[in-house]
């Protein structure tokens, strides 16, 4: 899995694709740190091309999501479906992190905080 | 005979009165009986003697049909029976003879005479009947025959890593049993057994029809499920059966590519299935047979193709032949018959033979009919072993797919048997191996229960204990620092987690229920 990241007028979207797993986790957060430190307003993950979603990559998500908080920045997750939305719900980040089925949804949403 | 009249009289019917015809021809019209045992003619008939009489009229035996309506006045008359051996053909009467008052002992001896060459003909013409009646038999069971060769598929057939292969005997030239495979468009296999009730050319047309009817609905089982299909064929079948017909079949959809089969059983013994050490009783629900009501539910039972590389469906006949004991096949012989078997390609073989020799001096035989399934796919391994690095992590995981696929598990209970593994494999690639360790054996093992999975992971780092699982063990939290999520996901997904230590080696066994 090699994140791609896309930049919009308004946000910034890390495409993920096939397995994120514990051999991906490196190059992922290595990209979402990036994104921190470039200070981006809204950032989205799309989940939409992935197959497979284990723990250390939730925890990721679960560490730019504590860094969106204090920093003010607008998060969501988008696309989870199948097993990686079986994976989702086990560890319950839906009741926290916004998530919208598609990418134009988060990138057209007015206020992102509202999506949980 | 010199006489005013002759007669003869034959047994007509079931009831066996007597029918006369007679040189008077109103009585002929008249269509006069003498009920069974009445009568001079009646104790003749039975008594197989002569009986001469001078006065009819005022003998106590006599009697007069009421439908007799003629205006014979009877005074002398003799009856003879109309012999074949001791069987009696009928009686023939003489009455009131031209040259005196009552019949002579010549014209008796004269007429018995006459009569012996009257019993030659009727024989004859009885012989003729019969043969006739045979010759119609024997076109009627050659048809039944024809058409019931020509609506059975090939004895044997390869469908990809599947094998049919079919033992079928029916008792008389024309039997009600009959077996049947199709394969769809979308690569499931429907195959099954059928026993028509009755015999002879209804039970071949009633046959024609079921099998007519199920190629011409086989297609629907893409779309819809054994239990649907059997509900609809039976509809259909109600349709176009008389009443009072029916077939009982037992339908096995197998889909190779799920690596499900569906049983439906409906009115025959249930399946067999050889899991690899023995045979056993399929467990499945029993349905009423089919053309009876269209309002009959049907149910079927839902299996993993790889509870068994052989399968065998079997109409009545194979267990119901009774050897000259009196004993049936299934009391013990069919049971032995199964336990000498390997689950080798030869089994039908061996099953037939034991069944002839048991049946050799059978008095009565049913038509039997054996189907049988053989998988040939090769079974996936039920263990992986590996160098645990997160870059061998989804060799596990593809190994668990390939598991799951060949028992046939659901794509959402595989999804979560890979994502359990996956968590505690990458934990021992976190946790257990250090980053300097060299040695990182691991391996994993899967096992199928009739109600459960069961996955046993070792490795040879330092695992943790069931007290130490419980303390870690961490609902999810957006508070704080992500840890524990791991074990909780493993804690949610499986129902049953076992963490020990054996002899330098940690083992983690995982179970969970297919319910």
């Amino acid at each position: 899995m090699k994140p791609t990241v896309r930049t919009y007028p308004n946000a910034v979207v890390i495409e993920l694709e096939g397995d994120a797993d514990l051999a991906t986790v490196p190059e992922f957060q290595k990209v979402v740190r990036e994104q921190m430190k470039a200070g981006v307003k809204r950032l989205i993950i799309d989940f939409s091309k992935v197959t497979f979603v284990n723990t250390p990559v939730w925890a990721v998500v679960v560490e730019y999501f504590q860094h969106a908080s204090s920093a003010g920045t607008e998060f969501a997750l988008t696309g989870i479906q199948g097993r990686v939305d079986a994976s989702f719900k086990i560890v319950r980040l839906g009741d926290f992190i916004s998530h919208l089925p598609t990418v134009e949804a988060a990138l057209n949403a007015v206020d992102l905080t509202s999506k949980r | 005979m010199d006489c005013e009249v002759c007669s003869i009289l034959l047994p007509d019917g079931p009831s066996e009165d007597l029918l006369i015809r007679s040189t008077l021809d109103p009585i002929n019209v008249m269509e006069v009986r003498v009920p069974k045992g009445k009568g001079i003619a009646g104790e003749v008939y039975s008594t197989k003697t002569v009986v001469n009489i001078e006065d009819a009229l005022h003998d106590p035996r006599h009697f007069r049909p009421a439908s007799d309506k003629s205006d014979l006045v009877t005074r002398a008359m003799v009856t003879i029976p109309l012999l074949d051996g001791d069987r009696c053909l009928g009686v023939m009467q003489a009455i009131n003879p031209n040259h005196g008052a009552a019949f002579t002992t010549q014209d008796v001896e004269m007429f018995e005479i006459f009569g012996s060459l009257i019993a030659v003909t009727l024989m004859r013409l009885e012989s003729q009947k019969k043969a006739i009646l045979e010759a119609e038999n024997r076109q009627q069971l050659s048809l039944a025959t024809e058409i019931q060769n020509s609506f059975l598929p090939a004895p044997q057939v390869r469908l990809g890593e599947v094998s049919v292969e079919t033992f079928y005997e029916p008792a008389s030239e024309v039997g009600g049993d009959f077996y049947f495979w199709h394969q769809i468009d979308d690569g499931k296999i429907l195959l099954g057994v059928g026993d028509v009730c009755g015999k002879g050319l209804a039970a071949a047309l009633d046959m024609a029809r079921g099998t007519t009817l199920i190629a011409s609905t086989a297609h629907l089982c893409v779309s819809m499920n054994l239990a649907e299909w059997m509900a609809t064929l039976n509809k259909r079948l109600c349709g176009v059966m008389k009443a009072g017909r029916f077939i009982a079949i037992n339908a096995m959809l197998v889909c190779p590519k799920m690596r499900r089969v569906w049983l439906c059983c409906a009115g025959l013994p249930g399946a067999q299935v050889f899991d690899g050490k023995v045979w056993k009783e399929v467990v499945a629900p029993g349905n009423a047979p089919l053309g009876i009501s269209c309002a009959a539910r049907y149910e079927a039972a839902n299996l993993p193709f790889s509870a068994g590389r052989q399968w065998m469906l079997y109409t009545d006949g194979i267990l119901e032949v009774q050897n000259s004991a009196g004993e049936y096949f299934e009391d013990h012989a069919f049971a032995a018959a199964l336990q000498h078997s390997n689950g080798d390609d030869g089994f039908l073989n061996h099953l037939v033979e034991q069944w002839r020799t048991f049946a050799q001096d059978s008095s009565y035989q049913d038509d039997a009919t054996v189907l049988m399934i053989t998988d040939h796919s090769p079974p996936p391994p039920d263990e992986i072993a590996l160098t645990c690095h997160p870059d061998t992590l989804r060799l596990v995981r593809e190994f668990i797919e390939a598991w799951s696929a060949y028992h046939g598990l659901a794509d959402e209970f595989t999804g979560l048997l890979v994502l359990g593994c996956d968590e505690v494999m990458s934990n021992i690639c976190k946790y257990a191996y250090c980053s300097t360790s060299t040695g990182r054996a691991a391996s994993c093992r899967m096992e199928s229960g009739p109600d459960s999975v069961r996955i046993l992971i070792e490795h040879f780092g330092s695992g943790i204990t069931n007290e130490d699982f419980q303390k870690l063990v961490a609902p999810p939290s957006i508070d704080r620092r992500i840890g524990g999520l791991g074990l909780h996901v493993i804690s949610e997904i499986f129902d049953r987690v076992d963490f020990r230590r054996e002899e330098g080696r940690s083992a983690i066994e995982l179970v969970k229920s297919l319910q």
